[in-house]
């Protein structure tokens, strides 16, 4: 079963409000994630297969299994495609799924909104700020690019 | 050497220039309507290029400020950041307890020392300083530790009612400037013609820092002419404002943020408003890299958080200032922070009514 993890440095993602935004600061690129991608979204960066996904979400989620695992998919497929996650190597072991306190109260399984956004590169490929160590003078921060100015 | 040590280091040398000046001067401004900072200047020359724009922020003095600024240099044979500790390969520098700008051919360095709140601002020759840096003092260093508070700076004018404030956002040459003094003549709030700053509690504000304006000429703006900037007129740029205390009764250092507008400059006499997007608005209000020295992916989330929920509008300009003004006070009276959006495009306003 493949598992997946965020692809770099270079992804930085939040949750805002239950609106996941996954900016790619290489390429110039935010990711809107919202309703129940939000949710699919941290289980996948957590490392879980698409099918433990779908048995998690199946003991929450109003849903049939299929219409679940079609999301999730759908959803992972999309986020490698867009080169924001990449496989993990066989036995990777994931963050254990939330042990649920109380009751578990079944809730409607939003459909996913995955929006991309590609007019913004000027703002977002950032100017690279250099981290510094314990050998001295800076290096290269990881996942840092090229200003467009320079700089 | 590691960060710290080295801003700890030029932190060491301005105290030294600082306590054999025999012409100290300190202010005390009030940022985000909290937060006490104190600058300290080892030459009383340097203060008055600094105060113009903050000086309707000014307060007592605190025994313990929030943040201290320091800001020495203008003296080419004295410390140099460069030649002693060799020069830097890069621009931009950031540990856990620092963040730091050099600019080593143009003789400028910044810094944020966030575990003692100490900002450093060394320049080999403050006339080196662009005539428009005047019009946003210290924004650099402030960007730096009240990203860490979680207030951000945005690119944007803003005004204001006692309903709640609008930012005007775009870049340049999109009416922003033009329709904030607008309203400031005709008895709106102002707080700010090109950066604001942004943060939220239980609602999202604006907060006021600099009440300095540019304008492409005073001729066509008389009543502003008291505000004008004394500095003789760099040939080519704008003219600047600074509207305290012309105005001092109208500059808010915080407001509600009720609504995003992006002016467009259409071709017709009557303003119209039009919904947009939230996207729309972040991608407006987003400084670019050349604008903010440092700004970073926190940045975005901090100003996407900041202003989720917030409706945006097209603010379709036309000719008639003074109708212009009209909507702009009627849209941020119905909206009132985090309402919907107004559902019907083209907000009509009686303008005998207002």
């Amino acid at each position: 079963m493949d598992s997946y993890s965020v692809a770099g440095s270079h992804v930085a993602h939040q949750n805002i409000d239950g609106e996941v935004i996954v900016v790619d600061l290489l390429k110039g690129i935010y990711f809107s994630i919202t309703g129940s991608g939000s949710i699919i979204w941290q289980h996948l960066v957590n490392g879980h297969s698409v099918d433990q996904i779908a048995d998690h979400m199946l003991l929450s989620h109003d849903a049939s299994r299929q219409d679940i695992e079609a999301a999730v998919d759908k959803l992972a497929k999309q986020l490698l495609d867009d080169s924001l996650l990449v496989k993990n190597e066989e036995g990777a072991v994931p963050v254990p799924f939330p042990v649920p306190s109380g009751d578990i109260v079944r809730k409607a399984f939003e459909p996913v909104n995955f929006e991309k956004y590609t007019d913004m590169d000027a703002a977002l490929m950032l100017d690279p700020i250099h981290d510094t160590d314990e050998s001295g003078w800076p290096c290269q921060a990881v996942g840092a690019v090229e200003s467009p100015a320079g700089n | 050497m590691e960060l710290s040590k080295y801003v700890s280091l030029v932190y060491d040398q301005f105290r030294r220039a600082e306590s054999s000046s025999l012409e100290t001067a300190t202010l005390s401004f009030r940022v985000a309507d909290r937060f006490v900072v104190e600058v300290r200047f080892t030459s009383s020359r340097l203060l008055p290029r600094f105060r113009s724009a903050i000086a309707h922020l000014l307060c007592e003095p605190s025994d313990q400020p929030d943040l201290t600024i320091c800001v020495w240099g203008d003296a080419p044979a004295q410390f140099s950041p460069y030649s002693r500790w060799g020069t830097p390969n890069g621009n931009l520098f950031t540990d856990s307890n620092c963040f730091l700008n050099c600019e080593s051919e143009g003789g400028r360095l910044m810094a944020v020392n966030w575990s003692n709140s100490v900002g450093l601002l060394w320049m080999r020759d403050f006339n080196q300083f662009a005539w428009w840096e005047d019009s946003r003092p210290f924004i650099d260093i402030l960007h730096w530790w009240l990203r860490r508070k979680r207030f951000f700076f945005v690119h944007a004018a803003a005004v204001g009612t006692a309903s709640g404030a609008a930012l005007l956002v775009g870049k340049g040459g999109a009416g922003k400037s033009t329709t904030a003094l607008g309203c400031l003549e005709n008895g709106l709030y102002y707080s700010g013609d090109d950066f604001c700053l942004i943060g939220k509690s239980d609602v999202p504000y604006v907060y006021g820092i600099y009440s300095s304006a540019k304008v492409e000429t005073i001729d066509s703006l008389p009543e502003f002419r008291p505000s004008l900037s004394k500095k003789t007129r760099v040939k080519g740029e704008k003219e600047m404002l600074f509207l305290y205390p012309q105005f001092e009764s109208q500059i808010a250092e915080r407001i509600p943020l009720s609504a995003i507008l992006i002016p467009q400059i259409a071709n017709q006499v009557h303003t119209r408003v039009t919904p947009s997007s939230h996207h729309a608005a972040v991608k407006a209000l987003l400084p670019s890299t050349t604008e903010l020295r440092g700004y970073d992916v926190d940045d975005f989330y901090g100003v996407f958080a900041v202003t989720r929920g917030v409706p945006a509008y097209t603010l379709e300009l036309g000719s008639d200032r003074q109708q212009t003004v009209a909507v702009i006070s009627e849209l941020l009276q119905r909206a009132a922070p985090h309402k919907a959006p107004l559902p019907v495009a083209g907000l009509e306003v009686d303008l005998e009514r207002i």
